[in-house]
């Protein structure tokens, strides 16, 4: 009999396997890559329930668990599907106004308190979240958040922190912070209300944020160890997001402390962050990350796939630029353009082509056009659009470009290394982990400077060759998707070694342990 | 963070480039909400540690974002004091343009009807009417057409409430899997009734057996009729409705003065063409809306059985009981009277003309509920951004006088709608002497008693009416369904002891008590909704 394979319980939120994008080419590779060694249970949050996987899921992949924040009126039917709806409604029965006040209340309370003041003690948010998972395994998740009383609760409570706090700099709360305040609450915790497999040795968060709030419960509940990988920052991007935009400011600072508390939580009680480039760190470590915790494991490439092959003929005969970028305000492509203008000056044949979806931002995109004709390079310059061939993308330039004013730790940095094509970009997120030693790096948003290194690549061959064929080596060295996939599987090995300790009890906030005692109870009864 | 810069610097162009990144962040991010946002918001443009110490003159990025914080909280209160105004919630204006808009676009749910009438007057004929029906003719065609409104009531609630909800998040390819599995469970359940109808008059004859048969035919022919023009209805596309209606009774025009196939046979091709074309238009509709947005291209699928049966039964029986609700009257006025009926449940011609004189009133009320739904969703977003939480009772009382303003609207439109509609009937008496019909008319004064008998009646029906939109537009179908389960009880008991008592018209009673109930219970409720709308509106998932 086959060896029974360790179960990963694997935690994406509008990625992966029902969007595309850098986060699920990363996790199909991993997923499929490790087909003979690990089972997955796709743990998955989504914004609406109509969703299809857009990858070949691999055999290894055993369940998927979906949340759909929104659009459905019963949504415990995606994340609970393997019930029938009869155990629901049963469950709806058993949530009774009085249920709600005696066991709910004081840990919505409590709750509420850390939202309000995220910045507390990281221990005591994972047990109130892991309390109210609890509770939610016998009790219906949508009656329970639709009771007055809690209404009511998080009203005052609003109220209260205003009034408490020194609000001279601060909005005051309108109405609609408290309804969209509290519908946020009901829509973003809904992943507390699914339940967790008890058979998962590991939880895997792609982000520290919503999904690995079922990694917490299953610390507290099995003593599940669990290892989170940080793309982006998830509580950087919610700040960047968030505060550009347009809702009233208590809406806002509501939804920014909300994935604080969640970040910090995960981060806690973490068995291993790994961040895909060290430019990730500064910002963990100010939100609990325990630096022992962190191990940064970098993306990896096919380098069978993405490889060096000479230039095809509509391109052999022009210097030629290539970047792989969606349009849009963070890739910066307003100075590529600008930067295009001052090389082609230099070198008058030169050719930028970026290759990449138009339909992102299409206000963005009508900029970029009006700055190309304004700066006369239509000829120079040009959007390729969608390329049906990627791996071949690299191979059609000299060079690559990306002027990105953030990043994480871009995969086309590393695909065009693959492919001995060496890189001018801007020293932003992880780019230098990358490029360091094979590439340049220039200062974000400064024309000049990036146009420098492309115009010393494009006129300077041997330099060229030299840096293409070191960048190459490093990614064969360092950034392969075999080494990436190992370190996972590595992680994996070593927090399958760790006993499995509970920490529900270890728990010592108040309101926790009065459920779990009365939880004991209900269970001997329902038994 | 720390507060801060370590590298002092007395050096200008740090000064005017960090100025400027304050006007930048400002105008990204408004009001910070902590430091920790402008730094994130800071590195979102560009700006590295190295870019903070050698361009602004500070440690890090962190630090840089505490001074900037700082400036732009500044820059906030300085706006802040500018921009203190009072609050105001609605506008006269957009109000009356709603009105306008949403009234007028209501009266065209009561086309179909007049255009009904108005065949009725030229032709003689419409797509179930006929001057020339006996009292036995009609008793098959009323009850076939009641049977059909009451069999298909609760379906048609369904279909309206998912069409709606689909629809509104631009899903059409749910909206037509929707339409196609409430039409699964709907036509077995017309058959059915058929079936069962059929072996209960076949066991215990309460009717002759052609009898019937074509009443059975008529109640499946309108039932069908409805259940496609309940998607039209549903789908916004109103004036489809009325083009095959029109159409409809054309065919029957045509087919008995011209072909002279006899009223059952044109009636029935008017009634199945009618069906057929909002059918194809109804399918045609779909293709082009989902094939146009690619929907078919995502995998999506509605809930299972189980959960779209637990999410709609509220509406189910709330339908099933509207619609008994507004035709319990009829049968216990039919089945009461001496002498007595020749039938159980016999066709009093007066008393009909009455009831529809009557609904002419209720159908052109009810054109008011477009308006004021709209203007509540209208405006409850916007209000809800105005008012500060601290005056939350000003929300909610605003939106209880608006509600209030509903009401008074509501009769006032309803009070002149029974004078407009009685005097324009009235009217008609010149002609008595010229059409013998109008002279029929006007001959039972038990006609003119029903009518106002019965326009008292649907003055509450749409008060009731308009509670219950509040509460469907907020997802508390419950409110209404309880309110319409004892409101039909209350109907069903008073109309029978006083149709019994004191005379058949007085089944109308019924009506006027039952309707006082809806209006009175949806009320309560509708007070207590008010006052706490800010619940009801979060709650509303």
């Amino acid at each position: 009999m086959a060896k029974k394979k360790p179960i990963v319980l694997f935690g994406t939120e509008g990625s992966y396997p029902f969007s595309g994008g850098g986060v699920s080419t990363w996790a199909h590779i991993l997923c499929s890559e490790l087909a003979e060694k690990i089972d997955f249970y796709i743990f998955t949050i989504t914004g609406n329930p109509f969703v299809e996987s857009r990858y070949k899921l691999t055999d290894n992949v055993k369940r998927i668990i979906h949340v759909p924040l929104w659009g459905v009126e019963e949504p415990v039917e995606y994340y609970d599907d393997e019930k029938p709806f009869s155990y629901q409604i049963a469950k709806k029965a058993r949530t009774t106004p009085e249920v709600v006040k005696r066991l709910y209340m004081p840990l919505f309370r409590d709750f509420i308190n850390i939202l309000f003041d995220p910045f507390q003690d990281p221990r005591r948010i994972g047990e109130i979240i892991y309390g109210m998972w609890k509770y939610f395994d016998l009790y219906d998740y949508k009656l329970t958040m639709r009771e007055p009383g809690l209404w009511i609760e998080f009203k005052s409570a609003l109220m209260n922190e205003y009034k408490d706090t020194d609000h001279t700099f601060g909005d005051e709360p309108k109405v609609f912070d408290v309804t969209f305040g509290m519908r946020w609450l009901y829509h973003f915790l809904m992943p507390l209300a699914s339940p967790i497999p008890e058979e998962v040795d590991i939880t895997h968060s792609t982000l520290a944020g919503f999904p690995a709030l079922v990694a917490i419960a299953a610390k507290y509940e099995y003593g599940t160890p669990s290892i989170v990988t940080d793309h982006g920052v998830y509580i950087r991007e919610r700040l960047i997001n968030v505060g550009r935009a347009d809702m009233p400011f208590f809406s806002k600072k509501l939804l920014v402390n909300l994935a604080t508390m969640v970040t910090r939580a995960v981060y806690f009680n973490s068995d291993q962050i790994s961040p895909v480039t060290t430019a990730n760190k500064k910002w963990e470590l100010k939100f609990e990350a325990p630096e022992s915790s962190i191990a940064p494991i970098y993306n990896g490439v096919d380098t069978d796939i993405f490889k060096p092959t000479s230039k095809p003929s509509h391109t052999a005969d022009k210097p030629t630029v290539i970047a792989v970028a969606q349009v849009f305000a963070l890739k910066d492509i307003e100075t590529m353009i600008r930067t295009c203008d001052i090389v082609r000056k230099e070198i008058p044949d030169v050719q930028f082509i970026v290759y990449g979806s138009l339909d992102v931002d299409p206000e963005y995109v009508q900029m970029c056009r009006d700055l190309i004709k304004e700066l006369g390079v239509d000829d120079y310059f040009k959007f390729g659009g969608f390329h049906n061939q990627p791996s071949m993308i690299f191979n059609e330039g000299d060079i690559s470009i990306l002027t990105s004013i953030s990043e994480g730790f871009p995969y086309t940095v590393i695909e065009s290394m693959s492919c001995g094509r060496p890189v001018v970009a801007t020293d932003v997120g992880g780019i230098k982990d990358a490029l360091e030693g094979c590439g340049i790096l220039c200062k974000p948003r400064y024309p000049q400077g990036i146009a420098d290194g492309v115009i010393k690549l494009l006129t300077d061959t041997n330099l060229r060759l030299e840096l293409g064929k070191k960048a190459r080596e490093k990614v064969l060295i360092n950034f392969t998707t075999e080494k990436s996939v190992d370190a996972y599987y590595e992680a994996y090995n070593k927090l399958l070694e760790k006993p499995k300790i509970p920490l529900k009890d270890q728990i010592q906030e108040k309101s926790v342990l009065a459920l779990l005692e009365e939880m004991k109870e209900v269970n001997e009864q329902t038994a | 963070m720390s507060k801060q810069p370590e590298i002092e610097t007395q050096n200008p162009s740090f000064e005017t480039i960090k100025a400027e990144l304050v006007d930048t962040v400002y105008k990204l991010i408004g009001n910070p909400i902590s430091s920790w946002a402008v730094a994130a918001t800071i590195e979102s443009l560009g700006i590295r540690d190295i870019d903070a110490k050698t361009d602004y003159g500070y440690e890090d990025v962190f630090a840089l974002a505490e001074y900037v914080y700082e400036q732009v909280i500044l820059k906030v209160n300085e706006e802040k004091i500018d921009k203190e105004e009072k609050v105001k919630l609605g506008d006269f204006k957009v109000t009356m343009k709603l009105f306008f808009k949403h009234y007028s676009e209501g009266l065209v749910f009561t086309m179909p009807m007049l255009s009904q009438i108005v065949s009725v007057l030229i032709f003689e004929y419409a797509l179930w009417a006929w001057l020339g029906f006996n009292v036995a003719q009609a008793t098959v065609i009323a009850l076939g057409t009641i049977s059909a409104f009451i069999v298909t009531g609760g379906f048609i609630q369904i279909m309206g409430r998912f069409i709606s909800k689909y629809t509104g998040e631009g899903n059409f390819y749910l909206a037509r899997e929707a339409i196609y599995k409430v039409l699964k469970v709907a036509v077995p359940t017309v058959i059915a009734f058929v079936i069962l109808t059929f072996l209960l008059n076949s066991v215990l004859p309460f009717y002759p057996m052609r009898m019937i048969v074509l009443s059975l035919i008529y109640m499946v022919l309108i039932s069908a009729f409805l259940l496609v023009a309940a998607i039209l209805f549903g789908s916004e596309q109103r004036s489809m409705i009325l083009f095959s209606i029109v159409f409809g009774t054309a065919v029957v025009v045509v087919l008995m003065k011209y072909l002279s196939l006899g009223v059952y046979l044109s009636q029935w091709i008017g009634i199945l063409t009618s069906t057929l074309v909002m059918g194809l238009y109804t399918s045609l509709y779909y293709r082009v809306k989902i094939s146009s947005l690619k929907q078919e291209l995502i995998k999506q699928t509605l809930p299972g059985k189980e959960v779209s049966y637990y999410n709609s039964y509220r509406f189910f029986i709330y339908g099933f009981c509207y619609f008994s609700f507004l035709f319990v009257d009829r049968i216990l006025a039919w089945s009461a009277g001496t002498p007595p009926p020749a039938y159980i449940i016999w066709f009093n011609t007066p008393y009909e003309l009455g009831m529809d004189w009557a609904l002419i009133t209720f159908v052109i009320t009810i054109a008011m509920l477009e308006f004021s739904i709209h203007a509540f969703s209208r405006f409850i977003i916007p209000a809800q951004k105005k008012v500060s939480a601290s005056n939350m009772k000003y929300f909610n009382s605003y939106f209880r006088k608006f509600y209030t303003a509903q009401v008074v609207l509501v009769l006032l439109v309803n009070v002149v709608s029974i004078i407009v509609t009685y005097y324009g009937v009235m009217s008609l008496q010149g002609f008595e002497d010229r059409i013998p019909e109008i002279r029929d008319f006007f001959e039972n004064p038990i006609t003119t008693k029903v009518f106002w008998l019965a326009s008292f009646g649907y003055i509450f029906v749409v008060i009731g009416l308009l509670n219950s939109l509040f509460f469907f537009t907020l997802n508390r179908p419950e409110f209404v369904m309880y309110s319409m389960i004892g409101s039909l009880v209350v109907n069903c008991i008073v109309g029978f002891v006083c149709s019994r008592t004191f005379g058949f018209e007085y089944a109308t009673i019924g009506l006027i008590v039952g309707a006082i109930t809806f209006a009175v219970s949806t009320g309560l409720i509708a007070r207590r909704f008010f006052k706490h709308l800010d619940y009801f509106y979060y709650s509303a998932y």
